[in-house]
This record gives C-alpha cells, sequence and structure tokens, in this order.
C-alpha cells in the first residue's frame, strides 16, 4: 500500500470534519433509513416464524367451507394427535337499539391447543367465560364489540338466535396476532351455541376449522398435506401449515422492506448532491497542496489514494453513525409504540441488515465521491502558479467516471438481489433513478432557460436569473436533491388523497349502503316481500338487487387439476379459499361483457359461468375453457361462456365467476342481496329486519369505509413519514448548499454594496434566486410525484383520479418559502461581513 | 478625512492601522497614494468609500459626513457617483462581462444600461468579450472589464486600489492608461493606491503612507 498516500490522508484527517457536516449527514441518513428498515423487518420476520404455530394454533389446520367434517376425516385427524374444533360464522347482534354484524368463533372445550388467550374484565379462563349458565351461552367479547354494542363485561347480548351473556372481555386470542380496535366487533362461544341455533346445517355459511398438534414432531408439514391429499383427494378437507399463517404477513414485511429500503436509497441518492458538494468544496480547497504535491513529484494515483482513503474514511465513519441509529430502531420502536404493533418481534442485534446498509451507504458515497476525486487528481501543478476557475479545472478522467457508474450498477444489485421483493425493488429503484435523471436535466434545462432570459429582464430580477443561470448555479444542486424528496412525498400524499376519497366519497355513493346475506332460499320471495314492504322499489335493479349463491372452491381448470403457481399471484384470491358463486338468469344493468356472450334469460342447459377479465387473465382460461368447483363435495363443470369487465367499487354482484342458472339450484344456496338507500334509512331497516329475518346477516358498508379510511389515514402518516425522510435528505443538501453559498456570495454581496446596492437588494436578490430555485424544484417534483400516482391510483387502484391541488400546493409553497428563507439566511449571514475585509481577502 | 483613526481588534491585541490621518483632494484631481506593505495604504481608501468606519476622526464624502450614517445611506451615497477598482477584480462569477457592467449601471439607476455597459466596454477594446464569463477572461482582460464597470456610471470619485498589482507590466500600462484616461476624460476624482512608482508619478499629486499615518 502507498505510504505516502496514506500519511497525507492521516494528516488530513487529523485536521478534524467539521467541513463534512452535510456529507457524513447524508450517508448517515440513508443508511439510518435502510438499517432500521432491515433491522425492523427482520425481527417482526424472525418474531413471526418464532411464533408461526402458535399463530396458526397448531401444527395444522385442515379446513372446510359451509360444512363438518365427516366422522371418517376427523378420525384421520385424531389420529395424527390432539384436535381442537373452531367453527367461524357472521351473525347479527343485538343489544339495546344497536343492531351490528359481529364475527363469532365457536371452539370446542378442547381449544385452545397451545397457547392461552388473555381475558379481563370477568371470567379468567376461556372455559368459565363459555359456560352455558341460566339458559345463557356465555361469551368473551372483543374490546370493539363492547365499544360498538355500548356493552360491558355482565351485559346480555342477542347473537342471531342465540341467547349469549359477556362473561369476559377478550383481550387477545391464544393464536391471534391480535390488533384491538381494529376490526369490527369479534366474539367467541361454544360450538353448542351454534348448533342449538340451527346455524351449522349444510348450505348455512360457515367455516370449519380443524387444528392440530401432532403426536409425531418430527412429521412435517409437508408429509402432512400430502398423505390428507392422499387420503381425501381434492375433495377433502384443505391443509394450511404454520407457514401458511404467516405467508402473507411475510409477503407483506418483505414489500415493506423493500419500500422503505429503496427510502433510503432514495434518501441516498437525494442526499448525493451534498456528498458530491462537500466532496468538491473539500477537494477544491486542496488544489494548492495537491499541486504542490504533483511538483515535488508525487503521481497522480497517489494523490487519488490519498482522498480517496480520506473521503471513503468519513463516508464509513457516516455508515456507522446510520447503522448504530438504524440498529437502535427495533429498540426505539418497541420502546415508545410496542403495545399498538401487533406482531411478535425479536428484539436484538442482525447483522446482515446492518452490513448491507453500510454497504449500500459506501457505494453511494463512491458514486458520488469520485467524480470530485478524479478531477482534483488530474489537477495540473500549473495551478500552483495561478488561480484555477471553475473553467480551468480538469475534466473528471475517464477512470473515475468509470467507477462511478460501476459502484451505481454495484448498488443497484446489491439492493436488489438482498432484497426481500425483487421486483417492487427493482421497480421503485428505477423510478427513482429516473426521477433523479429527469431532475437532474430539468436543473440544466432551467439553467439555460435563466441565462438566455437573464437579458430580458432589469435590476434585481435579471442578477437572480444571472446567478441561477451562471457558473456556480444554485438549480443544480437544489432542483434534484429537493425535487427528489418533493417528487415522492407529492407522490404519497396524491395516491393518499385519492384513496381516500374514493374511499369516502366515491364508493360511499357507488356501493351499496347495505348487504344482506344468508338469506335462506326458502325465504327468498318473503325478503323481497319484505323490502317492497319498506317501500324498496325491489325492481329497480339500480336500488336492490338479489340473487342466489353457492359456496365453492376452484379444484380444475381446463380439464387439469388447479396448480396454485401456475396462477398469476395478483389473482390468486380468486383460488386461495372458497369464492362466492351468484347464479344469475337475467343479464344484470350495467354489467359490461369483454368477450363472450351472456346466456338467455330462460337458459337451462349445462352449467355456464361469466368470468371477471382479469381473474380469467390470470387463471389462464377465455371462452370455452372449463372450470371445475367443488361444492358441498360435489365436483361440477362449468364452461366459460363470457368475460366481464367489473367496477369493484360499484353495485351490482361483484364477483369473479357469475353462473348460469339450473344446475346449482339443487346445491342448497343462500341467497344475498344489495341494496341502495340514504343512511337515514338503514337503520330502520335492519330493525325491523331483525324482527322478521333474525337469521339474515346485515353488513353497513358505511361502517366498514370508515373503518378502511381510518386505517389508510394511519398507514398514510407512517408512509408519509418515511418519505419524509427523503425530504430531509433534501433539506440538508439545501441546508449545505445555503452554508456553501454564504462563503461563495460574501465577496458579491460586499462588491454589490460598493455599488451602491441596499441591504434589502441584496436581501431580496437572494431570496428571489433561491425561491426561484426552490420553485423550480417545486414545480418538478411535483409534476413528478403527480405523474407517478396516477396510473397506481387509476390502473392499480382503479380508482377515478382527482388532482390534489390542495396538496401540491401546500407542499409546493413551502418548498419555495424554506428556500426564499435559506436566501435570507444566506444574504444575512454575506451581509454581516465588513465589505473591505470581505474584498481584501476575496 | 480629518484625524482618521482606524484601530481593529486582534487576538494579539488591538491593532492601529490609520492613526490621525489628515487627506483632502478636490474634484477632477488624481492622487497616489504610496507606501510600503501594510503601511495603511488600502484601509485609507476603504475608509473613504464608506466601505469601512473610522473608529476617529471625520470623514466628508462628495459634501457629506459619512459619520452617524447606516450602511444602506452609505450605499445610496456611492450609488453612481463613487466606484472602486480592486487589485483582484472583484466581477461577478456568474455574469458575464457585458452584465458585470450592467448590473453596477442599473444599481446606479440608469436607465439605458446595456448600451452604455456596451459602450463602456468598447472603450476598454472588450467588445468581442462581452458575453465572457470572468473565469473565461485574462487577467488583464477582468481588470479592464473592472475599470469599464467602475467608469460606465461616470462617477465623480474613483478609488482605485493597486490596479494594476495582479497584471504584467504591459497589460498592467495599458490597463493604467485607459483608467487615467477615462478618468480625465469623464472629469472624474482618481485616489489611486499603488506600490508602482511609475503609475504614481502620472498622478497629479503623490502622498505617502508610513505606519498608519501621511508624510
Amino acid at each position: 500500500m502507498n505510504r505516502l498516500a496514506w500519511r497525507i490522508a492521516l494528516r488530513e484527517l487529523a485536521g478534524g470534519v467539521s467541513g463534512f457536516r452535510i456529507y457524513l449527514a447524508c450517508i448517515a441518513l440513508g443508511v439510518f433509513a435502510i438499517a432500521a428498515a432491515g433491522s425492523v423487518t427482520e425481527g417482526f420476520s424472525r418474531g413471526l416464524d418464532a411464533e408461526a404455530r402458535i399463530l396458526l394454533g397448531g401444527d395444522a389446520v385442515f379446513t372446510a367451507a359451509q360444512r363438518r367434517a365427516k366422522p371418517s376425516e376427523l378420525d384421520w385427524i385424531k389420529a395424527r394427535g390432539d384436535i381442537s374444533e373452531e367453527i367461524d360464522v357472521n351473525v347479527m347482534g343485538n343489544a339495546g337499539d344497536v343492531r351490528r354484524q359481529v364475527d363469532l368463533r365457536a371452539v370446542d372445550e378442547a381449544h385452545p391447543l397451545i397457547g392461552t388467550p388473555e381475558l379481563s374484565g370477568g371470567a379468567e379462563t376461556l372455559s368459565d367465560a363459555l359456560a352455558y349458565e341460566n339458559g345463557r351461552w356465555g361469551i368473551a367479547a372483543s374490546a370493539s364489540l363492547l365499544e360498538d354494542f355500548e356493552l360491558k363485561v355482565g351485559d346480555d347480548i342477542q347473537l342471531g338466535r342465540i341467547n349469549a351473556t359477556i362473561r369476559a372481555q377478550l383481550d387477545k386470542e391464544s393464536d391471534g396476532i391480535g390488533a384491538p380496535g381494529t376490526f369490527g366487533p369479534q366474539a367467541t362461544i361454544r360450538i353448542g351455541a351454534l348448533e342449538e341455533a340451527g346455524r351449522l346445517t349444510d348450505g348455512q355459511l360457515f367455516r370449519a376449522s380443524y387444528r392440530l398438534v401432532l403426536d409425531d414432531p418430527g412429521m412435517t408439514g409437508k408429509a402432512l398435506e400430502d398423505a390428507a391429499e392422499a387420503e381425501w383427494g381434492s375433495g377433502g378437507l384443505r391443509y394450511r401449515g404454520p407457514e401458511d399463517a404467516i405467508d402473507g404477513l411475510e409477503q407483506l414485511l418483505a414489500m415493506l422492506e423493500s419500500f422503505l429500503s429503496v427510502i433510503g436509497i432514495a434518501a441516498l441518492i437525494a442526499g448525493g448532491v451534498g456528498i458530491a458538494q462537500a466532496s468538491t468544496a473539500f477537494l477544491a480547497s486542496r488544489i494548492p497542496s495537491i499541486a504542490a504535491f504533483k511538483a515535488l513529484g508525487a503521481e497522480a494515483g497517489t494523490i487519488r489514494l490519498a482522498y480517496l482513503l480520506q473521503l471513503g474514511g468519513l463516508a464509513l465513519f457516516g455508515a456507522v453513525i446510520g447503522v448504530v441509529l438504524g440498529a437502535a430502531a427495533p429498540f426505539l420502536l418497541a420502546a415508545f409504540v410496542g403495545d399498538r404493533i401487533p406482531l411478535p418481534t425479536i428484539l436484538q442485534l442482525y447483522p446482515y441488515p446492518l452490513i448491507r446498509a453500510i454497504l449500500l451507504g459506501l457505494l453511494a458515497a463512491a458514486i458520488f465521491a469520485l467524480p470530485p476525486i478524479g478531477k482534483a487528481r488530474a489537477t495540473r501543478p500549473a495551478a500552483l502558479f495561478r488561480t484555477l476557475g471553475a473553467d480551468d479545472q480538469s475534466d473528471t478522467p475517464w477512470a473515475e467516471r468509470i467507477g462511478s457508474i460501476i459502484a451505481a450498477i454495484a448498488l443497484v444489485l446489491l439492493a436488489v438481489l438482498t432484497s426481500g421483493a425483487p421486483i417492487v425493488t427493482v421497480s421503485l429503484l428505477v423510478g427513482a433513478g429516473i426521477a433523479w435523471a429527469v431532475l437532474l436535466a430539468m436543473a440544466q434545462g432551467i439553467r439555460i432557460l435563466a441565462r438566455r432570459t437573464s437579458g430580458g429582464a432589469t435590476g434585481f430580477g435579471r442578477l437572480a436569473l444571472s446567478n441561477l443561470g451562471g457558473p456556480g448555479s444554485l438549480a443544480p444542486t437544489i432542483t434534484p436533491a429537493l425535487g427528489l424528496g418533493l417528487a415522492l412525498l407529492v407522490f404519497v400524499a396524491s395516491v393518499q388523497a385519492n384513496i381516500l376519497r374514493q374511499v369516502n366519497e366515491t364508493a360511499t355513493a357507488n356501493l351499496p349502503s347495505l348487504v344482506f346475506s344468508q338469506i335462506p332460499n326458502v325465504k327468498a320471495e318473503a325478503f323481497d316481500a319484505f323490502m317492497a314492504a319498506q317501500d324498496i322499489d325491489i325492481d329497480d335493479q339500480d336500488v336492490f338487487q338479489r340473487s342466489p349463491l353457492v359456496i365453492g372452491r376452484v379444484v380444475s381448470l381446463k380439464g387439469k387439476p388447479l396448480d396454485v403457481e401456475k396462477v398469476a399471484r395478483s389473482e390468486r384470491w380468486v383460488v386461495d379459499g372458497e369464492t362466492a358463486m351468484p347464479y344469475v338468469a337475467k343479464r344484470p344493468p350495467n354489467l359490461e361483457l369483454s368477450e363472450g356472450e351472456w346466456w338467455p334469460d330462460d337458459y337451462s342447459g349445462p352449467l355456464l359461468t361469466s368470468v371477471e377479465a382479469d381473474a380469467a387473465k390470470g387463471l389462464g382460461i377465455g371462452i370455452g375453457d372449463t372450470v371445475g368447483f367443488r361444492i358441498f363435495g360435489r365436483q361440477v363443470t362449468a364452461t366459460v361462456a363470457s368475460l366481464r369487465t367489473v367496477d369493484w367499487g360499484g353495485f351490482g354482484p361483484n364477483s369473479a365467476f357469475l353462473m348460469s342458472p339450473g344446475t346449482l339450484e339443487a346445491a342448497q344456496p343462500v341467497n344475498v342481496a344489495i341494496l341502495r338507500t340514504s343512511p337515514d334509512r338503514e337503520q330502520p331497516i335492519i330493525e325491523k329486519l331483525g324482527e322478521e329475518f333474525p337469521e339474515v346477516v346485515v353488513f353497513q358498508t358505511r361502517e366498514a369505509l370508515a373503518a378502511a379510511s381510518r386505517i389508510l389515514g394511519n398507514i398514510s402518516i407512517a408512509i408519509n413519514a418515511a418519505a419524509g425522510i427523503v425530504l430531509l435528505a433534501g433539506l440538508m443538501v439545501l441546508i449545505g448548499a445555503f452554508a456553501a453559498m454564504a462563503r461563495k456570495r460574501r465577496a458579491e454581496s460586499a462588491l454589490l454594496k460598493t455599488l451602491g446596492a441596499s441591504r434589502g437588494s441584496i436581501l431580496g436578490l437572494y431570496a428571489t434566486e433561491f425561491a426561484l430555485a426552490g420553485g423550480v424544484a417545486a414545480l418538478f417534483g411535483a409534476a413528478m410525484g403527480v405523474g407517478a400516482a396516477w396510473p397506481i391510483v387509476t390502473q392499480q387502484f382503479e380508482a377515478e383520479w382527482t388532482m390534489p391541488w390542495a396538496t401540491v400546493g401546500a407542499v409546493s409553497s413551502i418548498a419555495i418559502f424554506a428556500a426564499a428563507i435559506g436566501g435570507l439566511v444566506v444574504g444575512v449571514a454575506t451581509l454581516s461581513h465588513p465589505p473591505a475585509r470581505v474584498l481584501r481577502t476575496a | 478625512m480629518t484625524g482618521i483613526e482606524l484601530t481593529l481588534p486582534a487576538t494579539g491585541g488591538p491593532v492601529h492601522i490609520l492613526r490621525g490621518v489628515d487627506f483632502s483632494c478636490s474634484a477632477g484631481e488624481s492622487v497616489a497614494i504610496v507606501g510600503p506593505s501594510g503601511s495603511g495604504k488600502s484601509s485609507l481608501i476603504s475608509v473613504g468609500a464608506g466601505l469601512e468606519q473610522a473608529t476617529g476622526g471625520t470623514v466628508e464624502l462628495l459634501g457629506e459626513t459619512l459619520s452617524g450614517k447606516s450602511e444602506n445611506d452609505l450605499a445610496r451615497l456611492r450609488r453612481g457617483r463613487v466606484s472602486l477598482v480592486f487589485q483582484s477584480f472583484h466581477l461577478l462569477p456568474t455574469m458575464t462581462a457585458l452584465d458585470n457592467v450592467r448590473a453596477a449601471l442599473e444599481i446606479a439607476g440608469v436607465e439605458d444600461a446595456k448600451p452604455r455597459a456596451e459602450e463602456a466596454l468598447a472603450s476598454v477594446e472588450l467588445s468581442d468579450r462581452l458575453t465572457h464569463y470572468p473565469g473565461q477572461l485574462s487577467g488583464g482582460e477582468r481588470q479592464r472589464v473592472a475599470v469599464a464597470r467602475a467608469l460606465a456610471s461616470d462617477p465623480e470619485l474613483v478609488f482605485a486600489d493597486e490596479p494594476t498589482g495582479n497584471l504584467d507590466s504591459k497589460t498592467g500600462a495599458a490597463v493604467a492608461d485607459l483608467l487615467f484616461q477615462i478618468a480625465s476624460d469623464r472629469g472624474a476624482t482618481l485616489i489611486l493606491v499603488t506600490h508602482d512608482m511609475a503609475l504614481a508619478a502620472r498622478a497629479g499629486r503623490t502622498v505617502t503612507m508610513q505606519d498608519g499615518q501621511l508624510t
């Protein structure tokens, strides 16, 4: 190793890091975000892995829809270990004036096989809480149930036909991840209560689950699944293992980690300007030394190594600061908001995400610091004899340019290959890269425009434009650094505003007000009559629709057994569990067919289906193909007759499959109905319905939308906070730029004073110049944020787009205002020096 | 300037730069201030131009007493009437040669700033360098732009601090010619600080500074 380079590096570093605060802060912030994201999600991921079995409630779960296990199936499961049964149904809860849907979880005496539920306020054990006493079934109620029905432990509640008493508050399920207050009312009860109420006969809507704790702990989930498949075939109970219990959450965590990592990388990119700026300023101050070293015979390689060591060492120092803070993030999160996070966490130091963050930080530093190092090491010794202007300095040598490009490629590869969701990461990185390049190009464009238009302006406006267009312009610094953060913030805010509007306004107007389920087929006509008696125009299909439906599972496609892996991930919801299949004779109004034809109103031939177009694409089926369903253990095959475009936020039988009438009528259907009415009529209808159709479950859309709106609001706050990190990086660059400008502009300000400019004019000049640069960043940042949000809102969420003018206006104004304030600060700083002394030393 | 004192604080104790200087010159006169380095020549013109506040004595510039005037009042007084030429040129690096001269005229409130600036640059033989930035000009050219900037607004008084100090003798002589000629053509008073005795000799009067005093 080159000793001279080391000596130069160490001697110069001994001078302190005071000129490197922004350099260190930019690296530390980005590395912190990446390390924190990695450490937190790793902690959650390990926690989920460790508790997967507890979250599932056993080693395996076997499920069935609309039926309980057959004795032979039960015997097969019991032969392998301990078993507990659980039935999940929706019922209408009724207490006082409140009628609402309740998610009821009915369990047997063996529940829970593992884990212990947390109860409070009454009975201490689940057995005591659920006991049948004095003609009433005991329940353990969620906090949300008590809140929604305004009840307390000891009060009575009617659950469908079941008379129940609340004996305890259920604070945490033995096998749930628990999310107090997030979801609708829930209660746990004994299965006997449902049997007594006749809620478990075939055809009723319920789901039965059988949890199993294996006698042979060595048996793998795969072996058990294969054995079950061999025993029952595709018509049997469905297997779920511990990995399935956390699969969705793991995917969500991987997406979250990718998003947050890219936020960190975006912060490094936005902060990259600060890195480049600090490196350039530092190296510019070293040009006389470099020229002197060269004049004394030092080689360019030695100079490069000396400054690589210095800037690399400082980058490592910044990265270590970021990593220390990032490693502390899970502990801080647990300490401050741990009780509000419903996921199990294992708190410890995870080296992998920390090393990854350090490497990403160092690569980012290399991307931005190598070109200035190249420029510096190419300095000609002649610099000793004259003052070099910006245009006299050497070009960046190719070696450093290529080095910078290689570092960029390495950063992308490292980020993508180590990501849990590589496609998400690469998409986000490409987006950030394009945004960066466009902002940089725009900055150059604005510079040229300012230069060309400055001649037409007069007075200080022209001075501001000349500064913006001339050498040392602020635009290439502020526009990309601030613009990237603003773009991200506007992007998140635009998506958030549009989705919230969709939920709060559009969906409320378009979706049904009430959804009725579990209307027995024999009472279907009576139900219509009841609605008509409530002054509902049941013939107007824009107001009221009722369809019989069966629940089934897709088991084959085009005559071949279903292979879930071949189904597009976005459409797996269609085959992941049971799906509702309404059968409809008459083509509903507003139903849009994209392909094929609707069956005649009086059709009674072989079973046909109309498939939602995206689902059909994801399943790989088209017109004329067959889909096999299992309904009540019986397999039926339908031929695809048409493909539909579904407005999921609209009024109608929105289901992946609509079936032709006839064939399924023997399959004990239940009916669902949807109604559009004014909010003030909802409650009277629900109350009257409770008297005449106690078994019918009513779902109030408005309440669900309000809950969704609340959850979205909370998620948005978190995402906005994350996006704010990039803006913070941009602001740091801005502060660095202000500090550098305050130094650079000292002579200019002093000179303007000698020419007779007043303090106010000079302050106005800098405020205008900086506000112009901030305005350009705001304009293009906002435009790019909106440009990125539009396809997400309209294509991904299929929501209506409304331009979020208020958000864009607020974000842009704040950016311009902050920049103008920065300009004033720069002005005040330059004016604080007596002009005579400045001009003498400049 | 009467009894001018300038004392600046420093870590090693206060530094007495000017020690009771009396100096005056009349309209249209040219005066050279000479003396060794550190004798207080540049400080004297700083105080005279109102860039530095004297710690003692009285300064009267263009008929107005400077003491008690705010920074803005001083700026207004200089505007268009007092110009400075520096050894280090002090051009605005973000502006072209033309814009550097034009900016000074605009600050002075001159209406037809652009043609006047072009004319001023033509008078220093820089018509072909109008759109060049300072970084693209040689030292001599930079100083010629500075001279054009200083004289374009037809000031009554020009302070020049070592205007040829950073230039070779030939270029320095050319710049000095311009400075004297334009100042004379426009009837401006010229106060010149220099080490160059040949340059000083071209002034109507020469005064010598020594240890913060005129001798």
